[in-house]
């Protein structure tokens, strides 16, 4: 991850509340989702926020949920918001869930990849 | 950061369909169907499929049909396939490879259509009788 914290701004997208996105994204930085997406998301880091819904699975590094997530989530650090709404399956090497979340998922600890 | 401003990083990519967009800001590679208020394609951005906005601003790489009142096609733009503009600006050293058309507009279209075919339509009623003619209002 070298050189990525000079560029995090341009690196940076945003799927704004209003926008309804159906297929892929790939991201080499940050991917705020405040909208709604169908399909998968493979970025470095993941923050789906209180307005933001998604249907796919995650591939991130870092990925953060106040909203709602259906399907598998992969991710080395994973936390999960009160207000945090996760059913499929998640897998973790670093786990948090705030009280309140409501998790439905199937959880196990992936192996560090190194 | 402002809620409505959606932007696509610069090491972002996404295939698919985007809808409901108010503005959208794109600096990475998409390959999608657009409709939406206002789209800036950024330097390092390439956009594949259709566009239809109000106002279209360019300073990357284009390619498909847009259909936009204000577009702006700034020095490093580089455009292919289709633009329907109602009004249109462009900066030296913008690269146009496409069909530019003014006025869009499908009812401004449609009434030359059918004037062409009331001219048609004309000849022949001359000929076949009313069953053409009836189209015809002068």
């Amino acid at each position: 991850m070298l050189g990525k914290t000079n560029n995090t701004e341009a690196d940076k997208s945003v799927i704004s509340s209003d926008m309804k996105i159906k297929g892929k994204i790939s991201a080499d930085g940050e991917l705020v989702l405040l909208g709604s997406v169908v399909g998968d998301i493979k970025c470095h880091s993941l923050s789906v926020e209180g307005s933001g819904n998604l249907k796919g699975n995650i591939d991130a590094d870092i990925v953060n949920v106040s909203g709602k997530c259906d399907g598998q989530v992969s991710a080395e650090v994973v936390s999960i918001q009160s207000s945090g709404k996760i059913s499929g399956d998640i897998f973790y090497e670093n786990i948090s869930i705030e009280e309140g979340a409501i998790v439905e998922a199937q959880i196990s600890k992936r192996k560090n990849k190194n | 950061m402002a809620n409505k401003q959606a932007v696509l990083g610069a090491g972002a990519r996404f295939s698919g369909k985007i809808s409901n967009a108010k503005s959208i800001e794109i600096n990475g590679y998409v390959e999608a169907d657009l409709a939406t208020e206002k789209v800036t394609i950024g330097s390092t951005g390439k956009f594949l499929g259709k566009v239809d906005s109000e106002l279209v601003v360019i300073a990357g790489e284009y390619e498909g049909k847009m259909k936009a009142d204000s577009v702006w096609l700034t020095e490093s733009s580089r455009i292919s396939g289709e633009v329907h503009y109602k009004s249109l600006q462009m900066d030296r050293g913008a690269a146009l490879n496409c069909r530019v058309v003014h006025n869009w507009n499908e009812n401004d279209s449609a009434v030359e259509e059918k004037n062409q075919q009331n001219v048609d339509g004309a000849e022949e009623g001359a000929e076949e009788g009313s069953e053409e003619g009836q189209s015809t209002k002068k």
